[in-house]
């Protein structure tokens, strides 16, 4: 069974995710809202791709020089590549619009191409595998397609050669040093538009990217960096054609330990969350949370990640309740000691949370140093959970309610005052209930019945039909989050996040569609998902040209 | 990331070319290719200032506690102004109303006075150069800025970040969707801007620019790949490509151009700055020295320095006695709300503390520039030095009635004073034909020998705005 079923013309089935009821009239509308298939409910294109091609995100490009490096066989760092960090507004790092580049950041990669040839030049025979003299020659020759075969993720045409021979011999006219041409032609390769923007090329005649092509986006997909020996290999033999070809290709490349490193990246990402390590808690109010601590919940929600999507089903990420711990973790969830040290991770189920929200780090993120930030949980739900964008009303400035400096119990003060003001309850009568439900975890993300100055919490709530399509009523936060996760909008959601990972894009239009399709297939296995997503037309096919 | 940079270790080539000025960030060249010719290529008229230092930070001021009384008598948060003896080198300006736009999402329009723009995810940004970049580029007759952005932020005492700032405070823009970063780490900061030590002015030029010269044949190659995927991509990729290629050639184009103007032999005497181990208020305080040297050495026409408070887990650089116990569990910016007139006098206490410190930071920087001899005055008098936030009001997030102080060089208006267009400068809203920020830009520009009477757009306002500068 295909769990994306890229069938043209098809008839939907009650509606696609864009059309999921907006109920919410001026508070929430669809993360990418705009793209919607038109009136009808019938794709509108003949074959879906990735509009636009991607420039690299700064981790991606300081990734690429590493693996670089490594093939080349340099050991050394390069300088710093000092370019804006990627926008948090946007939903992640590798969003293909997320800012241009000004003079100051091209003089700043050009700084850094020279950081990275001075590495290459400190042993050039050793580098090279032979000596370059003053002139273009085949020593030369070979060490430029050799390096822009990395770089470019393909073979150099003849003309391209013909470029980085012109490069070196013009910086050979007046050489400050006799390695200052293999210092160009490692410069022009890495400030070149190939290393640092995606390819889109496409077969002659069609949308069908090229083998290398789709290489590049596979190895970028699944490793953030480029496509490593084999996969150079099967684009060169042209072995990236049909889809049978790249899921093989992408099953590899999901089996690898890189793909861990940018799987952890892209759910952190997702849900907006920074390093427990790199929080700030209130001491006095939560001593046990030290660096060894965050560590921990750093860990638990990477390894919970890592089950879900190597073993488990979209329902297991969203809902799931089992969870690594160590005697660190055992303690903060309440559990009976069955891990012999912090070093022994153990699968607990736990009852009193589900899946990826339930998790310390998302609820360590969700809170100031000292108390839980319910406001925060609830657009978390709300636009990370179901693709929901609320929009601030305007003119609300002197509308806002100031939470009481103990924010404890008394916080809910503040939740019943929004809720008397229309400007406020407008967005605030769905925010509220669901992030209240998530008030039973503090700000390190440890369950707790109370708050601090005793007074009880209730987490029972009932969310109305608006945000979901029919009313859910819940005793507890994990109840809400498993009947959210079995909904299909929710499934249809995460989908989503990945092909906007996969292609730097919001998945609209036809793609939007045809991401809903796996929320008519019901709980589905992530890897079965992104393997499909990395065979798909949204990968290996260009949507304009 | 988390590259060791490498300034430290270029080529006596390299050496000789920064010895003469040029930083590693904003990367200009005293020489022309082959033949080094005269530099710097603007020249201040008399009493012009020559350079300017931008000092910003967000979330506005407790006024009570600024705004200047009679004869000048400084309240807590300019205290440390009469402290270093440079009130007669101040000029305190209340009043001014944001006109582009008001609350948060006006502060990216500040300096560029033209709205913003949002893109295809609802996401904007500025779309021209906010007015020191525009400064920035007239100082090098349109060449590239010659511009050191340096700041302090929660991650200034990160070991595992990379010197950068992380922040999207979205202020200080070089063109469309052109965001300038700045560097949060003194280490960084230092390195770039003397990667050999401070310069020592005793090497002579080089007789040829080889790394211009190399430049420029990779630059080549690398307009030769755009060219030639310009005719192999979609029509909104070739846009986005031909910016990119654009900024290349710019760069290109500049190199062997521009310069600097003399170097002080001296310009560097004292400078002593502590680079590891610090706190965060040690680390503002290093980033602050290091500004102002760089600014006096002539490596930089125009600088910034930047306090990343804008975003919600802004504590960690800013702490204060009290802050935690007060703000247990909120974050900075809701905490700010609670400072206003009907909000919790410890917030106002506390963040009155907060801004004299921000004071503190600023009379540093004058001193450090004063103390320095430049012709006949010192180098604060002929440098502008502008300290300037988003709001007025902090507690009641009001883009009205917002106050700057311009020191040093003013452009030729008499400092030593405390000019006000408002009735009552604490008041969270002003009056609609106060001035705005699109005169403060006017004045600046001018100041720099800039000719013309507006800056930015004066049709997309949220309150009429009348063209020209400060009436000052």
């Amino acid at each position: 069974m295909a769990v994306l079923a890229w069938v043209r013309g098809s008839v939907l089935r009650g509606g696609h995710v864009g059309a999921v009821v907006l109920a919410l009239s001026g508070c929430t509308g669809l993360i990418g809202d705009g793209g919607e298939p038109g009136s009808t409910d019938e794709p509108t294109g003949d074959v879906l791709g990735s509009p636009d091609f991607r420039r690299l995100s700064p981790i991606e490009v300081e990734q690429t020089l590493d693996d670089i490096l490594v093939e080349v066989g340099i050991a050394g760092a390069a300088g710093d590549l000092l370019l804006p960090p990627p926008d948090v507004r946007y939903s992640f790092s590798n969003t293909a619009d997320s800012g241009n580049f000004g003079t100051t950041q091209i003089q700043s990669i050009m700084t850094w191409a020279e950081s990275v040839s001075a590495l290459f030049v400190a042993d050039a025979p050793a580098v090279l595998g032979c000596t370059p003299t003053p002139v273009w020659d085949a020593c030369v020759s070979e060490f430029a397609s050799r390096l822009g075969r990395l770089t470019y993720r393909r073979p150099l045409d003849a003309e391209e050669l013909a470029t980085f021979q012109a490069v070196y011999e013009g910086a050979m006219v007046q050489p400050e040093q006799p390695t200052d041409g293999v210092r160009a032609v490692v410069e022009m390769a890495f400030q070149s538009p190939h290393y640092w923007y995606l390819s889109n090329e496409t077969r002659p005649d069609s949308r069908q990217l090229t083998s290398h092509a789709i290489a590049g986006r596979l190895s970028y997909f699944f490793w953030g960096s480029m496509p490593d020996a084999a996969l150079r290999d099967a684009a060169d033999r042209d072995e990236l054609r049909t889809p049978e070809q790249v899921r093989a290709q992408a099953e590899r490349l999901l089996d690898d330990p890189r793909a861990e490193v940018v799987i952890a990246r892209f759910h952190r990402e997702w849900l907006h969350v920074d390093a427990a390590t790199s929080l700030s808690k209130n001491a006095s109010i939560y001593p046990s949370f030290d660096p060894a601590l965050a560590a921990d919940m750093d860990r638990e929600f990477d390894m919970f990640v890592g089950r879900a999507v190597s073993q488990g089903s979209v329902q297991d990420l969203l809902a799931g309740r089992d969870t690594f711990v160590n005697t660190r973790l055992e303690t903060l969830f309440g559990l009976s000691a069955s891990a012999s040290g912090p070093d022994d991770w153990v699968l607990r189920p736990l009852e009193d949370r589900a899946g990826i929200l339930g998790r310390p780090l998302f609820l360590a993120n969700t809170a100031g140093q000292g108390e839980s930030a319910l406001v925060h949980r609830g657009v978390a739900v709300i636009e990370k959970f179901l693709c929901k964008k609320l929009e601030v009303p305007a003119d609300i400035a002197d509308e806002i309610v100031p939470i009481p400096p103990d924010a404890t119990s008394g916080k809910m003060v503040a939740v019943q005052d929004r809720a008397s003001k229309a400007k406020c309850s407008a967005c605030h009568d769905t925010i509220d209930p669901i992030g209240i439900s998530f008030e039973v975890f503090d700000a390190i993300g440890a369950y707790r019945q109370s708050y601090p100055d005793g007074v009880a919490i209730d987490p029972s709530g009932e969310l109305a039909v608006g945000i979901v399509p029919e009313a859910v009523s819940y005793a507890s936060s994990a109840e809400l989050v498993s009947t959210l996760a079995s909904m299909p909008q929710a499934q249809a959601c995460y989908a989503s996040r990945w092909v906007e990972w996969s292609t730097g894009h919001h998945p609209t239009g036809d793609a939007l569609v045809e991401v809903e399709r796996v929320a008519e297939h019901g709980p589905v296995s992530i890897r079965a998902l992104l393997l499909e997503v990395a065979a798909s037309p949204l990968l290996t096919h260009r949507e304009d040209f | 990331m988390g590259h060791r940079p490498d300034h430290l270790v270029r080529s006596r080539g390299r050496r000789r070319f920064l010895l003469g000025g040029a930083g590693a960030l904003a990367l200009p060249f005293l020489e022309s290719l082959t033949q080094p010719k005269p530099s710097y290529a603007w020249t201040p008229q008399a009493g012009m200032p020559r350079r300017l230092i931008t000092f910003f930070h967000g979330h506005g001021l407790i006024m009570e506690a600024f705004v200047p009384g009679s004869n000048m008598s400084m309240g807590p948060i300019l205290q440390p102004i009469a402290d270093a003896g440079l009130v007669e080198k101040s000029l305190v300006i209340t009043g001014l109303n944001m006109k582009t736009e008001g609350g948060h999402s006006g502060t990216p329009s500040l300096f560029t006075c033209t709205p913003l723009v949002a893109d295809q995810y609802g996401i904007t940004h500025g779309t021209t150069p906010s007015v020191e970049h525009v400064i920035a580029r007239h100082m090098q007759d349109g060449g590239l800025a010659r511009r050191l952005d340096l700041a302090i932020s929660t991650n200034s005492t990160n070991p595992d970040s990379n010197g950068l700032s992380e922040e999207h405070e979205r202020v200080f823009w070089s063109g469309d969707n052109e965001q300038i970063p700045s560097i949060i780490k003194p280490q960084l900061a230092f390195d770039t801007v003397f990667p050999n030590g401070p310069p020592d002015g005793m090497a002579p030029p080089p007789s040829v620019d080889y790394l211009s010269l190399r430049r420029r044949s990779v630059l080549d190659g690398v307009l030769q790949d755009f060219n030639r995927l310009q005719g192999r991509v979609s029509a909104t990729d070739r846009a986005r490509l031909e910016a990119h290629a654009e900024r290349i050639r710019e760069v290109e184009q500049s190199l062997g151009g521009g310069g600097t103007g003399p170097v002080p032999v001296a310009c560097a005497d004292g400078l002593d700055v502590p680079l590891t181990g610090l706190d965060h208020r040690g680390s503002a305080e290093a980033q602050i020295d290091i500004l102002a040297y760089a600014i006096a050495c002539n490596v930089f026409d125009v600088g910034t320095f930047r306090v990343h408070d804008l975003e919600e887990n802004a504590w960690g650089h800013v702490s204060h006695p009290n802050l935690a116990e007060t703000f247990a569990g909120e974050n900075y910016h809701g905490a700010w709300h609670r400072a206003s007139d009907q909000g919790l006098a410890t917030a106002r206490a506390a963040f009155t503390a907060i801004n004299a410190w921000y004071g503190a930071l600023f009379a540093r920087l004058l001193q450090k520039l004063d103390q320095i001899d430049e012709g006949e005055g010192t180098a604060l008098d002929n440098t502008m030095v502008l300290w300037a936030c988003d709001f007025g009001h902090g507690g009641g997030h009001s883009s009205d009635n917002f106050a700057v102080v311009m020191a040093g060089n003013a452009g030729g208006a008499t400092l030593g004073r405390h000019v006000n267009y408002a009735t009552n400068p604490t008041n969270p809203y002003g009056d609609d034909s106060q001035p705005g920020n699109h005169n403060l830009a006017v004045t600046m520009t001018n100041a720099f020998g800039i000719a013309g009477d507006t800056f930015g757009d004066y049709n997309a306002v949220i309150e009429p705005v009348q063209p020209g500068p400060l009436v000052l």
